[in-house]
């Protein structure tokens, strides 16, 4: 406590300056805006024709800061602001958020009009709300700038809650700083700080090639895709002149065929479902669907061990396969990418994702080639192998479960 | 991963948590019941839009000013407006860095406003605010030996009463109290204006407490407040009396006081050593505003102080309240923090955590009655 000391050096004379206090009785300015679904379905208003989404947004704003920006609010300067002065105002407050606040869905600026919803006590004050209501198609990116404050409160912030399209939405906007966010599906990445230099500021082609990177990447580093596609392919023997391996044999068809049906089962199975998640179409919970990857790599090796005649592997691949298209299309969510950029986004990364597995297919190929001849193939690698995925899908599942 | 994805993912995580905390955010809506309903006492008006140095020096001492008057830091960001034009800016004015570091000071953001200080003294070292301004952030961090030379800085530019009121606190700190007590006692006596007599006998309590002398301090304290009001004075005589089992004493201390969290926490344990209900309404408006901070995304560290005392009187969370007292301990270092790290690390049962905080309480020389038992005894040299 003995650093308030200076306080009273400070004001008794060296100069009007000051050690601050060590706590506050407050926190520094805040805004908030809740966003959410209007519950009616509407139809042609706005942007969005039938699709559209009708949003309705809710924003907070303290009178203190209010003040700050304008300078006609205490219309008598007594600094006593009262109702009648705060309605008399509303519709220069209205103009002034019209100016500094901008709701964009697909690059459009929403038409925007304030009214009056409510008066709020919060921890620090007084605020005074301002309802309004859009429409925006609901597969159409959605943005907000806000530059409320700018110049007047570098430390202003704006937070935003609720729902957009279905999903939930949180974001920090700064003024002064990050200023833009793009509110979609829960994942908002901001675009100020990134213009330039991610994905949203470049071409078709770069998108592609970004993406494509992405893919391979993800392949490769996604050791429960590579398991899964182990499992299915242990069983298959790419050796002539011997008869397939018994659990080939009750999976399917031996040799090369089985091997390409397998893969392209499990390609075709997860471009639908990523496809259909990046395009908005469907959705599942991550809780969900990265347990259910372990578990696809459980049973396929189970099966190796246990054969059952009906189970074919390709349909097992692209059964499965639609499963891990959900896991493949979070990397697609967290990038974050909106608009007419989306579909060279996928193709990208669905290219990638399958130029990862064909190089892990052929590298399988050649270690299989090289080996298959052991007398004891079949006991060692095949179950072996299968009895270690098992435990390892065991452990994966339990682990996602529990975390 | 390229710059755009490393952003990607930081304001991911960012949404993420801010997702977690904002719908607690607590809004209660009203109607106003006439027209003449006054809804916000304003503050004065203060021009912010600075064109020359000067104005801007202006307008960021009197928002400062508010801030500290209201204890409501919403108007640091106005007086760093108010800087804009030369915020962190290398060739400002020494002003309006010395402003700068104070702003920054205020926000807790310690070393900013170190570097801050230094460059601005680097070029203009005759400046004997921003070496007091900096003897006492190298006393916060724990740096006794930095807090001294700052305070012989003090003495070079010619404030002779300053320097020594600087270098009296800081010996104090490091437990030579006699020594304190005879030098602050006679700069008391020699200077002339009440608020100045008021100060250097609250430096003297404080020195007084740390000594183990709680009469005295108390004294002291009441001496103080006496000749000039003063709410830092209140809050460490208010803490004093709580300590000392005077709950009732401590309410009285703190009457008038602004409820910054720091006033409101006092209140609320004082209400809650006397068995008054109301304690329960004040914490827990305690919680709200903690609340509020982490929906802006606001760090632990900064508000460490007020979360580990809520934690320690209120709440039956050692593990949190030792979290909160390790972010504070990793940024100020006053006896308080060293008290609320050492009882919370007791607390939550971490016993290596702890011997490490006497080590190092040990290293950084700090002598305090209210620490005796995690000190080994006075070392030679320490007048007890």
């Amino acid at each position: 406590m003995s650093a308030r000391g200076f306080l009273r050096a400070a004001l008794l004379g060296l100069a009007a300056l000051c050690w601050l206090p060590l706590a506050w009785a407050h926190k520094a300015s805040d805004a908030y805006l809740v966003l959410g679904a209007v519950a009616e379905p509407t139809s042609a208003a706005g942007a969005g024709g039938a699709l559209a989404e009708r949003l309705a947004l809710r924003l907070s704003l303290a009178l203190k800061d209010l003040d700050a920006a304008l300078e006609t609010l205490d219309a008598d300067g007594d600094r006593q602001l009262t109702w009648a002065e705060v309605r008399a105002s509303l519709p220069a407050a209205q103009q002034w958020v019209a100016a500094g606040f901008a709701l964009r869905c697909g690059g459009e600026a929403l038409p925007l009009s304030w009214s009056f919803d409510t008066l709020e006590q919060r921890s620090d004050g007084n605020y005074l709300r301002l309802k309004t209501e859009t429409a925006c198609a609901a597969a159409a990116p959605l943005a907000l700038d806000y530059r409320l404050l700018q110049g007047i409160d570098p430390t202003h912030r704006l937070l935003v809650s609720g729902q957009a399209a279905g999903q939930p939405v949180a974001a920090v906007l700064a003024p002064d700083g990050q200023a833009s966010v793009e509110l979609r599906r829960g994942t908002a990445a901001g675009t100020d700080g990134l213009a330039g230099s991610g994905a949203q500021a470049a071409g078709p082609v770069a998108t592609l090639a970004n993406f494509f990177t992405e893919g391979v990447h993800h392949i490769l580093t996604g050791y429960d895709h590579l398991a899964f596609l182990l499992a299915l392919l242990l069983p298959i023997s790419l050796r002539r002149g011997r008869g397939p391996v018994p659990a080939a044999q009750a999976r399917g068809r031996p040799g090369l065929g089985a091997l390409l049906l397998t893969v392209t089962g499990f390609t075709v199975g997860h471009s639908v479902t990523l496809a259909l998640a990046s395009l908005g179409l469907i959705s599942a919970p991550p809780e969900w669907v990265e347990p259910a990857i372990a578990l696809s790599i459980g049973a396929s090796a189970l099966l190796n061990l246990y054969p059952v005649r009906w189970v074919r592997g390709e349909l097992l691949a692209l059964g499965f396969g639609l499963v891990h298209g959900l896991g493949f299309s979070g990397v697609m969510a967290e990038a974050g990418v909106q608009g007419p950029l989306l579909l060279w986004a996928l193709a990208g990364f669905n290219l990638g994702v399958e130029a990862g597995q064909l190089a892990c297919v052929l590298l399988w190929c050649a270690l299989h080639l090289a080996i298959v001849r052991w007398a004891r193939y079949d006991q060692v690698v095949v179950r072996g192998g299968s009895a270690a995925l098992v435990l390892l899908a065991l452990y994966w599942t339990v682990q996602r479960v529990a975390g | 991963m390229s710059p755009a994805r490393r952003w990607r993912a930081v304001a991911g995580l960012l949404l993420a948590c801010a997702a977690a905390v904002v719908p607690c955010v607590h809004a209660r809506d009203f109607t106003a019941a006439s027209d003449a309903q006054v809804l916000e006492v304003l503050p004065p008006r203060i021009r912010s839009a600075a064109a020359t140095p000067e104005a801007a020096a202006l307008g960021a001492r009197q928002w400062i000013e508010l801030a500290r008057r209201l204890a409501d830091p919403r108007y640091l960001g106005r007086a760093q407006a108010s800087l804009a034009p030369w915020w962190g800016r290398e060739d400002a004015p020494a002003a309006l860095a010395t402003l700068q570091a104070t702003v920054q000071q205020g926000r807790h953001e310690f070393d900013a406003a170190r570097s801050t200080l230094e460059a601005s003294l680097r070029r203009e070292p005759a400046q004997p605010q921003a070496w007091l301004t900096l003897a006492t952030l190298e006393r916060v961090a724990g740096r006794y030996p930095a807090a001294l030379a700052a305070c012989r800085e003090v003495g070079r530019t010619g404030a002779a009463l300053y320097a020594s009121a600087c270098q009296l606190e800081t010996v104090s700190l490091q437990g030579r109290f006699d020594q304190a007590r005879a030098g602050l006692l006679a700069l008391q006596e020699r200077a002339g204006d009440a608020p100045t007599r008021a100060w250097l006998l609250s430096l003297l309590a404080e020195s007084e407490e740390r000594a183990g002398r709680d009469a005295e301090a108390a004294r002291h304290y009441q001496a103080s407040l006496a000749l000039a009001p003063d709410g830092y004075t209140a809050l460490a005589h208010a803490d004093l009396l709580l300590r000392l089992q005077q709950p009732a004493e401590a309410l009285r201390a703190l009457e008038g006081q602004p409820a910054s969290d720091a006033v409101l926490l006092r209140r609320a344990r004082a209400y809650q050593l006397t068995g008054d209900a109301r304690w329960k309404a004040l914490s827990a408006e305690a919680a709200q505003r903690f609340a509020d901070l982490d929906a802006r995304g606001e760090p632990l560290a900064p508000h460490g102080r007020e979360r580990a005392l809520a934690a320690l009187w209120f709440e039956q969370a050692p593990a949190e309240g030792w979290r909160a007292a390790q972010a504070n301990i990793a940024l100020q270092k006053e006896p308080l923090d060293w008290w609320l790290a050492l009882s919370s690390a007791q607390r939550a049962g971490e016993s290596a955590e702890l011997n490490a905080l006497r080590v190092q309480l040990a290293s950084a020389g700090l002598r305090d009655a209210r620490l005796a038992r995690w000190q080994p005894p006075a070392a030679e040299g320490s007048t007890r």
